[in-house]
């Protein structure tokens, strides 16, 4: 009964987050790349959602419903789907999906759900495939591939978030000071990586001291996964830019070692980076006089931000409103003919632009030009 | 001798016949521009440009309002009299009172100016037409196609910056 209460509710309310652009601004799991059956941490950054700047005392949590639906509390949820706060709007879920879902590994190939307040009167756009942005599980059969010696995930990747690098043991080459040999790397009582950055710019070294942090996961069948975030694992300063990762991969006593094709060192060279464009704000027409209508233009704007308004201040007068039109483009239509009739003396206007979460986008004074009689 | 007679009553008659009044037919004034231009226009687009923007070739440069700020409901109503020469203006609708909503009108030539320059809608508020509030500018004059389009332009400090323009058709 009350599941088919909550699917009731479900079906009433769809139809308005498909309107909506609630859309979570990120989301990423650590690992980047990981299996059904392991502890894993997922983050999502809310900004620009209802939950955006939510306290921790009204809660996120996650309404999951692929592969099924593990917590049926629209309100009130368990601990389990309850979501932990990182910083800012950034917050974070551990779980086991294979244990969450209480389903076998290899029937779990992706997560879906959304994000609401724990009273379910907040909600986010869904993370589902229809939005691009469904939880994926790794498929390991490129890696397991006969051929396959590397691979890394996601392709996208970026300085400041998960990458999963993953090797397949039984085809790296060892030996290659005296005859190479195939596979050896695969018997190895553990496997490292001795890494760096941009040609070996920055290294972090397979030697004792750095036993801590070098190690490679074992995922079964000789295929081993390294987890790093390179800004925090090569110690990078703010500023610098990551062009290629060169790696090579041995137990700690080096006795085996895991190189390339031909014996080579692995590079995984740095994504294209994405350049999105840059928002910008049009004051139309670029003169404007008490007697004309203004149009404040914003092209480009953030995927995030779900809207705009403005408050126009002339002299004692205050005058507020939204703008319309897309992420594209949002565009203010202000009659200043009809809002500063009586504003014999106003010399200036001022206008706020904030977003729909109250983040002041410009702030500026606009002088009024005197028009030929 | 009865021939030079027959002659002579003959050019007689023909110069008596020749006295008749010449018929010129009736007098009629010129077809002017107003009476291409009386009645009622209602709006089919609506422009603001900005003539700063266009003179630096920079984007934006217009913005077409047709569908905000009640433009839809505007219309202009030019009246004349019997002789079709023109006498008050009423704008309705409620869009923005960017000239004069009603007056007095004329135009600075009731005749198409042959140097090319456009024609202009005067907007008076008096009707001796000495007080002269706003000036529209026309683009296009009415025609066959019963079009007509006049741009409000404003100046500062004498430089032109922006143009509101609006296409109209009679209603």
């Amino acid at each position: 009964m009350k599941k088919i209460v909550y699917t009731l509710l479900l079906m009433l309310v769809a139809p308005f987050w498909l309107m909506s652009q609630n859309a979570i601004q990120e989301i990423w799991t650590q690992p980047a790349a990981f299996k059904a059956d392991e502890m894993i941490s997922v983050f999502f950054d809310v900004t620009g959602t209802p939950l955006d700047g939510i306290s921790e005392s009204e809660g996120v949590r996650v309404w999951t419903w692929f592969p099924n639906n593990p917590d049926e509390n629209w309100a009130n949820p368990s601990e389990k789907t309850k979501l932990k706060h990182v910083n800012g709007n950034i917050w974070r879920w551990d779980l086991n999906p294979a244990q969450l879902y209480n389903l076998p590994a290899n029937q779990i190939t992706g997560i879906y759900g959304q994000l609401q307040n724990y009273a379910g009167t907040k909600i986010t756009d869904a993370f589902a495939p229809d939005k691009g942005n469904a939880i994926t599980v790794y498929s390991l059969s490129t890696i397991l591939a006969d051929d396959a010696i590397i691979e890394y995930y996601p392709k996208q990747f970026t300085q400041d978030r998960p990458l999963s690098i993953l090797i397949n043991a039984n085809n790296t080459w060892s030996d290659c000071e005296s005859t190479p040999t195939k596979g050896k790397l695969a018997s190895a009582p553990d496997i490292r990586m001795h890494g760096g950055v941009n040609g070996w710019d920055i290294q972090v070294m397979n030697n004792t001291e750095n036993l801590a942090k070098t190690a490679l996961t074992h995922l079964g069948n000789g295929i081993y996964r390294k987890d790093i975030v390179l800004n925090d694992y090569f110690g990078l300063a703010a500023n610098y830019t990551v062009t290629g990762i060169n790696m090579v991969f041995a137990d700690k006593t080096w006795a085996y070692q895991g190189k390339g094709l031909n014996c080579a060192d692995f590079y995984i060279q740095t994504p294209e980076k994405v350049v999105e464009a840059v928002p910008t704000l049009i004051f139309f027409p670029q003169k404007v006089s008490k007697k004309d209508l203004l149009c404040i233009l914003r092209q480009n704007n953030e995927s995030s931000l779900t809207g705009l308004t403005y408050t126009l201040t002339a002299g004692t007068l205050t005058h507020s409103g939204d703008f319309e039109g897309t992420t594209k483009e949002m565009i203010a239509y202000i009659n200043l003919v009809d809002l500063l009739k009586d504003s014999n003396d106003v010399e200036k206007i001022h206008v706020t632009i904030k977003s729909k979460t109250g983040k002041i986008i410009s702030e500026t004074d606009i002088p009024l030009v005197q028009i030929n009689d | 001798m009865k021939k030079t007679s027959l002659i002579l009553m003959f050019i007689l008659v023909m110069q008596l016949i020749g006295c008749n009044k010449t018929d010129d037919g009736v007098f009629t004034e010129p077809i002017t521009m107003y009476e291409k231009m009386v009645g009622t226009w209602t709006i089919s687009k609506v422009a603001q440009k900005d003539l700063i923007a266009i003179a630096a070739s920079s984007k934006p440069d217009q913005i077409l309002l047709t569908n905000k700020f009640d433009f839809k409901t505007f219309t202009i109503t030019l009246n004349v009299d019997e002789k079709f020469a023109p006498t008050t203006f009423e704008v309705g609708g409620t869009s923005p009172q960017l000239f004069l909503q009603s007056g007095y009108w004329k135009l600075n030539n009731p005749f198409p100016n042959t140097d090319g320059k456009p024609l202009v809608i005067e907007l008076y508020s008096d009707e001796a037409k000495t007080v002269l509030i706003d000036e529209l500018s026309i683009s296009t004059v009415p025609g066959a196609k019963k079009t007509l389009v006049f741009d409000l332009i404003r100046e500062s400090n004498g430089v032109a910056y922006v143009d509101y323009e609006y296409s109209l058709k009679a209603n």
